[in-house]
């Protein structure tokens, strides 16, 4: 986003900040995909404040302002209903695949089957990586303690998200699939699940540090698909804290 | 993985142009170095991965970390050479762990030599790091085979931790030499007589998908010949994989076409034995119990050479038998006896 100069002073405090507040700055400055007009309504709002006495003032002033009209900036996280939904699918991209894999595992897969460890997931043929999945779906994943995309719907729901994977991918402004082969979709029930979810946004990244726009895609970013039950929040989609789960299978798709 | 434009950025403001060595000798050793890419976290040396993938990295990005790479190796062959194994606790090699990973995935010439003196420090102290002899086979494995290296796997096929991996690279190198035959037969002794935890099924099938089924059954049969015990238990596990594991099912099939069970059960000791010692008659159910799996065909001849009276049903037999014990006389109405299909 273009950040103009009436909003210099907002802008002046975050880099005056600490590194999450700068960022934070970086975050929003290189988020190409939010829609124009959603662009200017947040900066011509965030100039009516004129209390840009620190960073952290500034971040808030920011969050005021898409908090001030959920439905305009697109939910601004809310948490999301857990039991609208039957199951949960969650889309990583296919290198991560042997990121899961443990280092038991790893020496079974070694010692007992004679494959390599920490080697390239694409370089192996299918029925491997196939076999390999079906090992590593043996055991509960813990997909770490960091933020998360996933799915929160029935399979039904999902087919058609499925079916177009770059799609949701560019759509969410998803990172780290650009040199992807194969994205792997791990589908898991809800009752498997600790923790909340809440919806992605627009402008995400204002009070996120760890969150990082894609710089070109093509589509805006956080705009999603509606689904129909009111506590559903019209998206198919969700973050969450991840936790440990057993999931019921996993899936590579192809991505080129 | 992160992209390989991204990583080149990432590296570009990342790296002092002083000495930019220190920023990808930081990713390789620092403790908990991750990073966060999108909604992802990755493996920090991804970093360095993708600029060495990249063929537009700049040459002063490239040499930067190479001579990282060297540098975290030539420390660790140093620590490995000593014979205090106090110097490398558990815990403390994940530089060199990071180390192989990088070079297992890029495959680049320039990291070969390095991969070979990281093999010459680790290999002798398989015993106390396996972990890291584990990774720096399987980097190995990455690079081209050549022929002469088989002589290298050939030792390996004798080390429990390293059989069924040294035996797919044999089969990598060259599936149709005479000493893969010997060495799946060697593995599967291994695996059923010492316990072995390789799955020489498993590899078994990796070999069939090299040479076909025609051959594998060459070797099955040569097993046979020399080993009859071992080829019954191998046909028995074979078996018992083929029941959860759909990739094992053509070499069962295959099996059973080859060696089918009449001919064996027929010379089934046990099973002659019981039929001969029984006292009649006998009722088909409890005949498919004791004899489970056998033919129709191997029923019908143990019940013709036993001469014996096999019934339908449990009630049939029961009411062919008379209150002292005695069989009914045949009548028009005497219970039905069994006739094989075959």
């Amino acid at each position: 986003m273009h950040i103009p100069k009436n909003c210099s002073a907002w802008k002046a405090c975050l880099k005056k900040g600490d590194s999450e507040d700068k960022q934070i700055l970086h975050n929003i400055i290189s988020d190409m995909c939010v829609p124009l007009d959603v662009e200017q309504r947040f900066f011509s709002e965030l100039s009516a404040y004129d209390n840009q006495a620190s960073s952290k003032t500034a971040i808030n002033n920011a969050v005021s302002v898409i908090r001030s009209d959920p439905k305009f900036f697109t939910c601004s996280g809310n948490t999301v209903a857990l039991r609208s939904f039957q199951r949960i699918l969650r889309i990583e991209p296919g290198s991560r695949v042997f990121g899961h894999i443990s280092e038991a595992k790893k020496k079974i897969l070694f010692v007992r089957f004679g494959l390599p460890i920490d080697t390239a997931f694409d370089d192996l043929p299918s029925e491997l990586t196939d076999f390999i999945i079906q090992e590593i779906s043996k055991d509960p994943l813990t997909f770490g303690n960091s933020f998360r995309i996933v799915w929160v719907t029935d399979l039904e729901e999902a087919q058609p998200i499925l079916n177009s994977i770059l799609e949701v991918i560019d759509r969410l402004g998803l990172l780290g699939f650009a040199d992807e082969q194969r994205a792997a979709i791990f589908f898991y029930e809800r009752s498997e699940l600790v923790a909340s979810f809440h919806v992605p946004r627009v402008l995400d990244g204002i009070n996120w540090s760890r969150f990082r726009p894609v710089s070109d895609c093509s589509a805006a970013s956080g705009k999603t698909l509606p689904l129909t039950k009111p506590e559903e929040f019209g998206l198919p989609e969700a973050v969450h804290r991840a936790c440990e789960v057993k999931v019921s299978r996993i899936e590579m798709r192809t991505l080129i | 993985m992160i992209s390989q434009r991204e990583a080149l950025r990432i590296f570009a403001s990342q790296a002092a142009t002083n000495e930019p060595e220190l920023y990808p000798y930081n990713i390789l050793t620092q403790k908990n170095s991750t990073f966060m890419y999108g909604w992802f976290d990755f493996p920090a040396e991804d970093i360095l991965v993708q600029c060495l993938k990249n063929p537009e990295t700049p040459p002063w990005i490239f040499d930067a970390i190479i001579a990282a790479c060297k540098k975290v190796g030539a420390e660790f062959s140093y620590k490995l050479l000593s014979p205090k194994k106090d110097d490398l606790q558990d815990g403390q090699t994940f530089p060199l762990e990071r180390l192989l990973r990088l070079v297992h995935l890029v495959k680049l010439g320039e990291l070969q030599s390095l991969l070979l003196a990281l093999m010459a420090s680790i290999i002798p102290r398989a015993r106390d790091f396996p972990g890291l002899a584990r990774s720096v086979l399987s980097a190995f494995s990455a690079y081209p085979q050549k022929q002469s290296d088989a002589v290298f796997w050939e030792e390996y096929i004798e080390i429990p931790d390293f059989a069924a991996f040294a035996f797919r690279q044999l089969v990598s190198i060259n599936p149709n030499s005479p000493q893969i035959k010997e060495n799946l037969k060697e593995l599967w002794k291994k695996q059923l007589k010492q316990n072995w935890e390789i799955d020489a099924a498993f590899l078994t099938e990796e070999l069939l998908n090299k040479i076909g089924i025609t051959r594998v059954m060459d070797i099955f049969e040569s097993i046979k010949s020399q080993d009859i015990a071992l080829f019954n238990e191998i046909k028995k596990t074979i078996e018992n994989r083929a029941q959860f594991d759909p990739r094992i099912v053509p070499i069962k099939e295959q099996m059973e076409k080859a060696y089918p069970k009449a001919l064996k059960e027929l010379f089934n000791t046990s099973n002659i034995v019981y039929m001969l010692n029984r006292e009649p008659p006998i009722c088909i159910e409890e005949l498919n119990t004791k004899l489970s799996g056998i033919s129709e065909q191997l029923k019908s001849v143990l019940i013709e050479i036993s001469n014996i009276e096999v019934y339908t049903s449990s009630a049939s037999w029961q009411s062919a038998i008379l209150p002292d014990g005695a069989m009914k006389k045949p009548t028009s109405e005497s219970p039905k006896k069994y006739v094989s299909e075959n």
